[in-house]
């Protein structure tokens, strides 16, 4: 029987600097040995550690259909501070896959709407990428992504020039303050949201990003007619074990770590206001 | 019925123990506790804590490591099997809290390989409870003095001896492997008639029908706030009782080595789900509150199917303030009615 809270230790094969500040770092990781590996869905999450100084859950922000596991980390405890000290070459723990992920194959045929703010992105480039590399699978796809600077912006290379080129495939972007390099628009994500006015035909709005984004984010969907079913968001708490045991990521009687972290805002109404 | 004179009774377990890790209660100073027997056994007392610790200890090392990060890593210190675990003189509250925490650990996709390890193999001897407390009310949860589950022997006692009665293919074994200390003959009746109308007043003013359902609506109940006023957030209630299994995972790295452990944690500790960068979504003390009772009476019974609480009264006994889960059930009933 395999060992539930034992980590696979895997090389990082590159850091990559996402934003200017330096705060986030997309690794990528290489298990050591083939047994360790895991497949994965878009959404899915796995637990990351730095040996010797602890562990955290991490969305994955790689798609399956790409051949190398990322993971885009913000620096803001110690953890994914001891993490942010690491280089290529360095070894980390990886276990997983944990959480539902999305459920890209409710998707098909319908038309995608991915609102993400700053390091939200993450677990929703795993999605968008999915559904790039299968794009005769799914509608036109539209993505909304907002972060406070110019310089906080993520996977500037996908935002700006990959993802655009796919067919029937949008990215609008915004940022809080622009500087004197930006001359694109400036507002916060919700705000922009509702001046797109997408339409909610036949459509899926999935968000991640800050709480007071999503918050707004979700009023802005319901006002455009988005029922609460069509709305799909992730949530994040605090993990120990990351598989419904250490007590911890509970709302209610549901646990983010395996009955999340993906929610629809009709099942989240369903549950206590505690997170 | 196969039994025991008492006086024989440490020679058994001692014979026991070389080829189980026996966890029973001894007398600790004052106090009777569970732990792994050191050559005493206290058959009287009902212990101060659960046994819950024999499966999963208060504190486990996952693994060593060595090296760092940057230099490169093993880890090692897989489970091995060890001997199997010897329950002697569970009471049916602690057989039947075993029996919830198995629904926890044991149960769907993913199974805790070091609690299945340990509890694949175990035997429990249960004792039927003579003398029950004061604070006890295992029978509003439908367990009682000669209650079975969970248990693979069951013990009746009497002035002089102990009759076992096996219940499963482990406890025989057990029973079996003990013969030289068990003599043949005679059936306790008047013990198990003892047991069968040993009433609990506690458990007659205490009401569980219906309970989750009617916490489902509340959540947001002021009854939390008057009900935390007076916690002080110890956490000595989730420590002792039987059903709680909440953990936390660490490492203590001692230079270029050092381990990683999983222990006990308690829902109502204020970091418990302190996020980093400061939020948390139980801030106060009726958060954590709240969490602990809404586990028990509502979360427990959607999830385990079950109320997740076996009216031991251990919380009783340990709180200095009286927040336990008796006055849980009471306020609350109070509050929703």
């Amino acid at each position: 029987m395999k060992a539930l809270l034992i980590p696979g230790l895997a090389r990082i094969e590159s850091v990559r600097d996402e934003t200017a500040a330096g705060d986030v770092k997309t690794f990528t990781v290489q298990f050591l040995d083939e047994k360790d590996r895991f497949d994965y869905m878009p959404g899915q999450c796995a637990m990351l550690s730095v040996i010797g100084v602890g562990e955290c859950m991490i969305s994955i922000t790689s798609s399956p259909t790409r051949d190398r596991m990322q993971f885009s980390v913000k620096k803001s405890g110690r953890v994914t501070s001891a993490l942010h000290e690491l280089e290529a070459g360095h070894t980390v723990g990886v276990r997983g896959p944990y959480g539902n992920g999305f459920a890209v194959n409710e998707w098909r045929n319908k038309r995608l709407l991915f609102i993400a703010g700053g390091i939200g992105l993450a677990p929703l480039r795993s999605a968008i990428n999915y559904c790039l590399d299968n794009r005769e699978d799914y509608g036109p796809i539209q993505i909304i992504y907002g972060a406070r600077s110019p310089g906080d912006l993520c996977f500037k290379d996908e935002i700006f020039k990959n993802w655009p080129g796919f067919p029937e495939t949008q990215v609008q972007v915004t940022v809080d303050k622009g500087d004197e390099s930006w001359n694109g628009p400036q507002g916060f994500v919700p705000s922009f949201l509702k001046e797109i006015a997408p339409s909610p035909d036949n459509a899926v709005a999935v968000t991640c990003g800050p709480p007071i984004m999503i918050k707004f984010v979700l009023q802005a969907l319901s006002e455009l007619g988005f029922g609460d079913e069509q709305v799909v968001t992730t949530l994040e708490l605090k993990m120990q074990c990351g598989v419904g045991k250490c007590g911890r990521c509970n709302i209610g009687h549901k646990y983010v770590c395996v009955d999340g972290p993906v929610f629809t805002l009709s099942q989240l109404r369903a549950l206590p206001a505690e997170y | 019925m196969l039994h025991i004179s008492k006086h024989n009774l440490l020679s058994l377990l001692t014979h026991a123990s070389s080829s189980w890790q026996v966890f029973c209660p001894s007398k600790q100073g004052s106090t009777v506790n569970f732990g792994w027997f050191e050559g005493t056994v206290d058959t009287v007392a009902i212990p101060v804590n659960s046994c819950k610790g024999a499966f999963l200890p208060q504190t486990e090392e996952l693994f060593t490591y060595r090296g760092t990060p940057e230099t490169g890593l093993s880890l090692t210190g897989g489970f091995d099997g060890q001997k199997p675990v010897l329950i002697f003189f569970a009471r049916p509250c602690d057989a039947r809290a075993l029996t919830l925490l198995d629904r926890v650990f044991l149960e769907g996709e993913y199974a805790d390989d070091r609690y299945r390890s340990r509890r694949a193999r175990s035997v429990v001897v249960t004792v039927g409870c003579k003398s029950p407390l004061d604070t006890c009310f295992c029978t509003a949860f439908g367990i009682g003095p000669d209650s079975k589950a969970g248990s693979d022997v069951f013990v009746y006692e009497d002035e002089t001896s102990l009759y076992f009665e096996p219940l499963t293919e482990g406890g025989a074994g057990f029973v079996a492997a003990h013969l030289a200390y068990l003599a043949e003959g005679g059936t306790p009746v008047s013990v198990m008639e003892e047991l069968r109308r040993a009433e609990l007043p506690l458990a007659g003013r205490i009401w569980v029908e219906g309970m989750a359902e009617m916490l489902d609506s509340m959540f947001d109940h002021p009854v939390w706030e008057k009900m935390s006023a007076r916690c002080r957030g110890c956490g000595a209630c989730t420590y002792l009782c039987p059903t709680c299994y909440c953990f936390s995972v660490f490492d203590a790295p001692r230079g270029t080595h050092g381990k990683r452990y999983r222990s006990w944690d308690s829902c109502q500790f204020s970091d418990f789900m302190l996020m980093a960068g400061g939020h948390n979504p139980r801030p106060t003390r009726k958060e954590r509150v709240r969490q602990r009772f809404m586990h028990k009476f509502n979360y427990g019974v959607k999830r385990q199917g079950d109320y997740l609480c076996v009216g031991c009264g251990r919380c009783i006994r340990a709180c200095s303030v009286g927040l336990h889960a008796a006055s849980a059930l009471f306020d609350l009933k109070e509050a929703g009615r």
